[in-house]
């Protein structure tokens, strides 16, 4: 599973002129097949930025066109036994807090990364501010670029007799 | 093309899985296995890497193919929706319309701007 961050899908769907277009399209059909993932902070980013120039019928069959067609699983933090006042204070004021005092981080980028990393499958997280995140998340942070490189390499790695 | 060595069975993906066959048919259709048809066969075949990956991933145990949510370690992952052909050329068209739709408004800045606005980093890495 990799984990991918509102950029990619902003590239995809609304920045279409952006020179990195055509790699970042061959990185979304790539990643369909391997279980490609978004946080629901990172989703509603998407459709927050969306959502100034889509018409509200658009906007509301958002599961078809951005979760169906681009095969994505749709990360939440889960609660477990807390209370609903524990858990939201330790999701959106404790966590977040800690990262914004020891890495310097916005709000939305350590919601995001905190639950990517929280997520088992995890395997990295993609963007293509990567150098942004390389400094916050213990997480191996990739651009899509750089994903497809990897991928193209091992690739040729396993070819190899 | 990968070489027919690149490739096993269901039942031997199956058995080295520990999973009966017809999950893994039913992980396709969820979308989390890709399997392959070989040239002149008919029989589904699994790539050795999706075995790998999927035996890694294992460690940390697979979701419920029947269900759509799958709670692990404090996260709830909510799959996408098994493939559907039909469903999935309706999803492609919508995606187009946004698209197009989101065309007829630029321009309206660089995806640069809108991260700065959004994040309060610049974006060029």
């Amino acid at each position: 599973m990799v984990v991918i961050d509102s950029d990619v899908y902003l590239i995809e769907l609304r920045y279409r002129r952006d020179a990195r277009r055509a790699v970042n399209a061959a990185f979304l059909e790539t990643t369909r097949s391997a279980m490609p993932a978004i946080t629901i902070y990172n989703l509603m980013e998407v459709l927050g930025q969306l959502s100034f120039n889509l018409a509200p019928q658009t906007l509301l069959a958002w599961e078809s066109w951005l979760v169906r067609q681009y095969h994505l699983t749709v990360l939440w933090p889960d609660p477990g036994r807390l209370s609903a006042e524990e858990h939201m204070t330790r999701e959106i004021f404790q966590r977040p807090f800690q990262r914004m005092l020891t890495k310097r981080a916005s709000f939305t980028d350590a919601l995001a990364l905190q639950l990517a990393e929280d997520t088992p499958l995890a395997a990295a997280f993609i963007t293509w501010n990567a150098r942004h995140f390389r400094e916050k998340t213990w997480l191996p942070v990739q651009t899509p670029a750089e994903y497809l490189a990897n991928r193209d390499e091992q690739k040729i790695q396993r070819s190899q007799p | 093309m990968e070489g027919k060595q690149n490739y096993v069975t269901l039942r031997e993906a199956s058995e080295y899985l520990g999973v009966h066959p017809n999950t893994l048919r039913n992980w396709e259709q969820r979308g989390l296995i890709r399997l392959a048809r070989l040239p002149g066969s008919r029989y589904r075949r699994v790539p050795k890497a999706e075995v790998e990956r999927l035996a890694g991933q294992m460690d940390f145990g697979l979701p419920d193919p029947t269900s759509e949510r799958w709670v692990r370690d404090g996260v709830l992952m909510l799959l996408p929706p098994p493939d559907d052909a039909e469903l999935l050329a309706k999803a492609e068209a919508q995606a187009e319309d946004v698209k197009a739709q989101l065309a007829k408004v630029e321009p309206q800045g660089t995806l640069e701007e809108a991260m700065i606005e959004l994040r309060g980093a610049s974006w060029s890495s």
